[in-house]
């Protein structure tokens, strides 16, 4: 009888195939888990022990309490990547925003060649930091780049040596940044643009209200969520630019554009001293983490947006 | 109350030519519905109405003026979109207010208006909302509050309530034709349901690929369409064409057409009501004979004799349909699918013959060429 067959089927199911059928799925994730608790997690809680001991070239294991996240502020060079930092970080972001929102809004005017310039702007965004960092490094560099250029076309008086300027270079990271990043913010708010219902901008026309006041008034507050993961992306980017500042000034000249993740580069591998290190790294995550939990728990438990 | 009135108006984009030649003229308090298939330039032709689309070649005129380089906020024109096109991070009490505001309507006269509104439409309860938090039916009240607020000459309505399941679609409509009743404003309204259009419009437009078919009142669109393609988009089921030849008959003319009874082929002659001079070249010649199905019905003794033009005669049945109402009966007239409405007491079995009775006094006439009305 069928009923019977069905039975029996149901009987194997129970046996070892049946448990790996029902499991397979969590053995298949289990090693990447394993890896990720291990890496992440495992080596965050490390780094956060590690700056609270006084550890120097090699781990010490022994706690001092929390006198690291003191004396790293008497640091002139924390000092200065703190200052870098934040520099950096509000030219980067209020830049690239600005930026990528006026060529969105260019870009929205329907004009022709648009998936090419679209292209063009997003492109630097798919290169590396390192590729970033060594074009620019000669493209500003006198000797060779802009300057040199300027020179050769005839304009000998022009100089622009902002990037062997102690007081300027940090600026030289932000135009390189600002270069990489400003044709993804186009993009996010592009798309957010283009996702504004046609009829919505007509009903607005009939309205009576002006362009400036349909950007102003309805289309920007309904983009707004864009602007706010563009902001938070901008942001931990900033924080962790490394890379960057490695390949265009390398942190220099002297000091002058260390930031948090260089400072900690430097007291890890050059000046022997795990403790600041540990420490400069859970400020930075801390710093991160202030910005995006608040956000994610935003993004997954506030109210649909419709 | 405006009249407004279109001028040959045309619109192309780059090679396509979506609107060839539109000329339609509407008197203050009038409610047109363009009626029309998905595609054939509805919404352009209101877009160009209310402005946000430029016209290629042709006038639109309001109350006499030609309105083609007018702003469109300034044609004091109002329009429900097919999406309801709320601002999504408005209040539906901003939503209204954001014409009024735009206009520069002082703030204690925009609560007045707004709650007068509200009320017309029952949204009171709604106003603290954003368009999120609403369901559809409440969304398209909002639409229409944010119409409805400004009090303008000529409203556009773009399938307002094709986002609406059948219910409420049926509801939304008598509310429309109520407030037109009540505000008297005229009305542009599109849709592709011929039976939105037919309950609510005082002019229909029919149109196709670009161009007004047939511009008339709904009861005349439907008892004399222009053209086939009239007759076969209006009504549900549309018209019944049956392929016939026009033969003399006493000293009338009838309709000629084959039809299967009893099991043998025959021809069947049906007298035309009214037999006018200008049916003479057309004596012995091919037409297509257009019937509504409710004009081909159970052959009854009592209606047959008090109504002059029906002609009774026997036909096989194919096929069956109950509506309830009505039975939708298939037969084969002139080798093409025509349907009957049979009261449901009175079917015959398919395949057995029946007795039909066809009223010619709603009979139309086409030529088969061009598919115009004869
Ligand atoms: N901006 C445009 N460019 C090219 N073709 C268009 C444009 N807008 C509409 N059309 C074409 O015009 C025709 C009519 O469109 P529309 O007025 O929206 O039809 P309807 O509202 O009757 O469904 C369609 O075939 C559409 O493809
Ligand atoms: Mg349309």
């Amino acid at each position: 009888m069928p009923a019977d067959t069905t039975v029996t089927s149901s009987d194997a199911e129970t046996g070892v195939r049946g448990w790996l059928q029902r499991h397979l799925s969590k053995l298949v994730v289990a090693p990447s888990f394993l890896a990720a608790v291990i890496f992440f997690y495992g080596f965050i809680l490390w780094t956060v022990y590690i700056s609270l001991t006084g550890s120097r070239m090699l781990p010490d294991y022994e706690l001092i309490g929390f006198d690291n996240y003191l004396r790293i502020w008497r640091l002139s060079r924390w000092e200065t990547a703190f200052d870098n930092l934040f520099i950096f970080g509000v030219l980067f972001i209020l830049i690239s925003m600005a930026v990528g929102c006026v060529l969105a809004v260019l870009l929205d005017q329907r004009i022709r060649a648009e998936g090419v310039l679209r292209s063009i702007y997003l492109y630097p965004m798919a290169i590396s930091y390192i590729v970033t960092g060594t074009a620019w490094k000669w493209l500003l560099d006198p000797g060779i780049g802009l300057e040199k250029a300027m020179h050769d076309m005839g304009w000998t008086s022009f100089s622009f040596g902002w990037i062997n300027d102690p007081d300027m270079a940090i600026y030289t990271v932000v135009i390189a940044a600002v270069w990489q990043a400003s044709g993804f913010v186009m993009a996010m708010v592009l798309a957010a643009l283009r996702g504004v219902d046609d009829e919505i901008i007509k009903a607005a026309w009939l309205d009576g209200a002006s362009l400036p006041n349909i950007y102003r008034r309805i289309i920007i507050p309904t983009i707004r969520p864009v602007f706010l993961s563009a902001f938070v992306i901008l942001m931990h980017l900033a924080i962790k630019t490394f890379d960057l500042v490695m390949a265009l000034t390398a942190g220099g000249p002297g000091t002058s554009t260390a930031v948090p993740a260089t400072f900690m580069y430097d007291m890890a591998f050059q000046r022997d001293r795990l403790d600041f290190a540990a420490t400069s790294a859970v400020m930075m995550l801390a710093t991160v983490a202030a910005i995006i939990v608040p956000y994610l728990y935003s993004e997954i438990r506030g109210p649909r947006r419709g | 109350m405006a009249n407004l009135e279109v001028r040959n108006v045309r619109k192309s984009f780059g090679d396509t030519h979506v609107l060839k030649g539109i000329s339609l003229d509407l008197d203050g308090g009038e409610f047109l519905v363009l009626l029309g298939p998905s595609g054939c330039g509805k919404s352009t032709l209101l877009n160009m109405i209310a402005g946000l689309d430029s016209i290629t070649d042709g006038e639109i005129v309001i109350d006499g003026r030609v309105v083609n380089a007018v702003h469109p906020k300034n044609r004091d024109i109002a329009m429900v979109f097919q999406s309801y096109a709320l601002y999504p991070n408005m209040t539906v009490k901003k939503n209204i207010a954001f014409g009024l505001e735009m206009r520069g309507v002082p703030a204690e006269e925009r609560e007045r208006l707004i709650s007068r509104t509200a009320e017309l439409l029952q949204i009171d309860h709604l106003l603290g909302r954003k368009p999120a938090q609403l369901s559809g039916g409440q969304r398209q009240r909002v639409a229409m509050g944010r119409a409805l607020v400004r009090d303008p000459k000529i409203f556009l309505f773009d399938e307002p309530l094709s986002n609406l399941d059948a219910k409420l679609r049926v509801d939304m409509r008598t509310e429309i034709k109520k407030l037109h009743a009540r505000l008297g404003t005229t009305i542009v309204y599109v849709t592709h349901d011929q039976i939105e259009a037919m309950t609510l419009a005082t002019q229909i437009a029919v149109m196709r690929g670009g161009v007004i078919e047939q511009l008339a009142p709904p009861q005349e669109v439907y008892e004399q369409p222009a053209n086939m393609y009239v007759g076969g988009f209006v009504g549900s089921p549309p018209m019944n064409f049956v392929p016939a030849t026009l033969v003399e008959h006493g000293n009338g003319l009838a309709v000629r057409f084959a039809c299967t009874s009893d099991g043998s082929a025959g021809d069947v002659d049906l007298p035309l009501a009214d037999p006018s001079e200008d049916l003479a070249p057309w004596r012995d010649r091919k037409v297509i004979f257009g019937l509504r199905p409710e004009a081909l019905t159970d052959y009854n003794e009592a209606e047959a004799s008090i109504r002059e033009h029906a002609h009774a005669f026997d036909c096989r049945v194919d096929v069956l349909e109950p509506t309830g109402a009505d039975t939708l009966t298939y037969v084969d007239l002139g080798g093409e699918t025509a349907i009957a409405r049979v009261n449901p007491r009175r079917t015959t079995n398919p395949g057995e013959t029946m007795r039909l009775m066809a009223d010619m006094s709603h009979a139309s006439l086409f030529d088969p060429e061009t598919e115009r009305r004869i």
